[in-house]
C-alpha cells in the first residue's frame, strides 16, 4: 500500500481529517472563510448546512421571514418546534449545533436595512438564495460596490441555476444583470405605479420547488465557493452559469459575457472608495470640492420626500424608504380619492440633499458618487443602525 | 411547428443577411432551423418563437447558445453575440425561486 503523504499526516480526534484527504482542501483557509448568506428558504438551508459542515470560519444568514409549516419539506434545518421562529435565527442556531468552531449569526430583517457596503467588503463572498428577482438586483449592484464575489441559484421543480459572479474589477467578468431578460425589469416594473410606488396587492406566483433541486443548488453554489477561496485550478475567473435537470439528468456550464449597455457594471462596478459617516455628523456637510458639489449622488434606494394632494392642495414633507410605502399612500382621506402626488427621488446633487434633509436622517445605506474622481461612496450604515 | 424560416422583421429595421440556426426549447418538444436576421434581438427570437410555438406567455425565457455555451443577452442582437452560422440555440425558463 502506498500512503500519499496526506494520509501519514492524520490527526487523531480530528473532525476534518476527511476533508484533509481532498486535493487542494485547505481546512484551515476554510475556518477564515467569512460568507454572507441572504435567505434561508430552500437553497438557503442547503448552502448553511453545507457551509456549516464544511468548518466555514464565519457565516451572517439574512432573512426577513418566520419558518412556516410548509417550509419544512425543504429545509434540512428546522423542524416543527421551530415554527414561528426566525428563519435567519433558527438557521444559525443549527449552524453552531453542526459545528461548535463555526460563527454563526442570524440577522433577521431586510439586508437591504442591515447589510452595509463596508460588510460586503470585507468578506469573501455573498451568496444569494433570494426567491425573487428584485432583490438579486440589488444584491448584484451590492456587490459590485464592494468588488466582492457573488454566488447566485434558482431553482423550480426539476432545474437548478447556480452563478458565480467574481467581480474582481482586473478580470471584467460579467455581472448578474449583464444576462437577465429585459423582462425581468418589465415585470418588477410592473409592481410599481408610474410615480415609482409600490402597487398594493400583488402578490408574488408561488413557485414549486422540492429539497431535490435545492440540494444540487446548495453544492453548486458552495462547491464554486470552495473552489474560490482555495483558489482551485478549477477556480471561475468569469462569470459562469450552471444548470441543472433532474428529469434528464443532465447538467452543463455556460459562460456568462459582459454585456457593454449592462445597467449595473459600468455605474457600480467601479470600486469606490468606501468613506464611513459616522452617525453624529451630517453626510451632506462631508463633501469637499466644487467638482462632488456638481455631481449626481445616487441612493442606495429611492426615497419618497414628500406630497401634495391636486385636491385640498394640502402638502406634506417626508424622508422614508419609498419600499416602506404602497400606492395607499397617493389616497387622501379629506378629498376621498387618490389625488395625492408622491415625490420619490433615487439621486441628488449634494445642494439639493442638503436642502432635502435640512439636519434629518437620510434613511438610506448609502450615496454614490460614482463621476467623481475616484469614485466615493459615503456609507451612513452606523446612522442607520444605530437608533432606528 | 412548421419551419419559420424567416423570423418576422420587427420595428422595421432594416436586415440584409440572416444567420441560420437551429432553434429548440429547452425540454426539446420544439425544434426548426430558422434564419435570424442580422441585428434582431435576443427578445425578437425569444417573441416570435413564443408566438409560432404558442409557447406559455407568463414565462421568462433566456436564450442559450447550447453549441457554443453561452448564453446570450437578451437586449443585444444575436449577431453581435458570436453566433454561428449552425449554432443550437436554447430556449430556457428563466428561474426564479431560491
Ligand atoms: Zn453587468
Ligand atoms: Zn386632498
Amino acid at each position: 500500500m502506498n500512503l500519499s503523504a496526506k494520509e501519514t499526516t492524520q490527526r487523531p480526534n480530528d473532525r476534518y481529517d476527511r476533508h484533509r484527504l481532498i486535493e487542494g482542501f485547505d481546512q484551515e483557509r476554510l475556518a477564515l472563510v467569512d460568507a454572507i448568506v441572504i435567505g434561508a428558504g430552500a437553497v438557503g438551508n442547503e448552502v448553511i448546512k453545507n457551509l456549516a459542515l464544511l468548518g466555514i470560519g464565519r457565516i451572517d444568514i439574512h432573512d426577513f421571514d418566520l419558518i412556516e409549516i410548509h417550509n419544512l419539506t425543504r429545509s434540512v434545518l428546522f423542524h416543527e418546534g421551530l415554527v414561528g421562529r426566525s428563519k435567519a435565527e433558527a438557521a444559525a442556531d443549527a449552524c453552531r449545533n453542526i459545528d461548535p468552531n463555526v460563527t454563526a449569526q442570524g440577522f433577521m430583517g431586510d439586508f437591504r436595512d442591515r447589510l452595509s457596503v463596508e460588510r460586503v467588503r470585507a468578506a469573501d463572498a455573498v451568496i444569494c438564495c433570494v426567491d425573487n428577482h428584485e432583490a438579486r438586483i440589488a444584491l448584484n449592484r451590492l456587490c459590485l460596490l464592494a468588488g466582492t464575489p457573488l454566488l447566485n441559484a434558482a431553482i423550480d421543480a426539476w432545474e437548478v441555476s447556480a452563478e458565480i459572479y467574481p467581480h474582481t474589477p482586473t478580470d471584467a467578468a460579467a455581472c448578474y444583470e449583464c444576462w437577465i431578460p429585459s423582462a425581468i425589469y418589465e415585470s418588477i416594473s410592473a409592481r410599481y405605479s408610474c410615480g415609482g410606488l409600490r402597487k398594493a396587492s400583488i402578490e408574488q406566483r408561488r413557485i414549486p420547488t422540492t429539497t431535490l433541486t435545492s440540494s444540487i443548488a446548495g453544492a453548486a453554489l458552495v462547491s464554486l465557493l470552495l473552489q474560490h477561496v482555495c483558489d482551485l485550478p478549477t477556480r471561475r475567473k468569469f462569470s459562469v452559469q450552471s444548470r441543472s435537470r433532474l428529469l434528464s439528468l443532465t447538467a452543463e456550464e455556460r459562460m456568462i459575457s459582459r454585456n457593454p449597455v449592462c445597467p449595473a457594471c459600468g455605474i457600480y462596478g467601479k470600486l469606490p472608495v468606501i468613506i464611513p459617516c459616522r452617525a453624529e455628523s451630517s453626510p451632506v456637510g462631508i463633501y469637499p470640492t466644487a467638482q462632488d458639489e456638481e455631481s449626481e449622488l445616487i441612493f442606495s434606494e429611492p426615497i419618497i420626500t414628500g406630497w401634495h394632494c391636486s385636491g385640498c392642495h394640502q402638502s406634506h414633507a417626508l424622508l422614508a424608504r419609498a419600499r416602506d410605502y404602497d400606492t395607499s399612500l397617493t389616497w387622501c382621506p379629506e378629498c376621498q380619492a387618490a389625488s395625492r402626488s408622491v415625490s420619490i427621488m433615487d439621486s441628488a446633487t449634494p445642494s439639493s440633499l442638503r436642502a432635502l434633509s435640512a439636519g434629518r436622517k437620510l434613511p438610506l445605506q448609502f450615496l454614490y458618487s460614482p463621476d467623481s474622481r475616484p469614485p466615493f461612496l459615503l456609507s451612513l450604515s452606523n446612522r442607520l443602525n444605530d437608533d432606528s | 411547428m412548421t419551419p419559420n424560416n424567416h423570423f418576422q422583421q420587427q420595428n422595421n429595421k432594416q436586415y440584409t443577411m440572416n444567420i441560420p440556426v437551429i432553434l429548440r426549447t429547452a425540454d426539446q418538444t420544439r425544434k426548426s432551423e430558422v434564419n435570424i436576421p442580422y441585428g434582431m434581438t435576443g427578445n425578437e427570437v425569444i417573441e416570435n418563437a413564443v408566438d409560432n410555438w404558442k409557447l406559455p406567455k407568463d414565462v421568462t425565457y433566456t436564450l442559450v447558445n447550447a453549441t457554443s455555451n453561452h448564453v446570450l443577452n437578451s437586449s443585444q442582437a444575436v449577431s453581435d453575440q458570436n453566433v454561428k452560422s449552425g449554432d443550437l440555440l436554447s430556449l430556457d425558463n428563466t428561474l426564479t425561486a431560491g
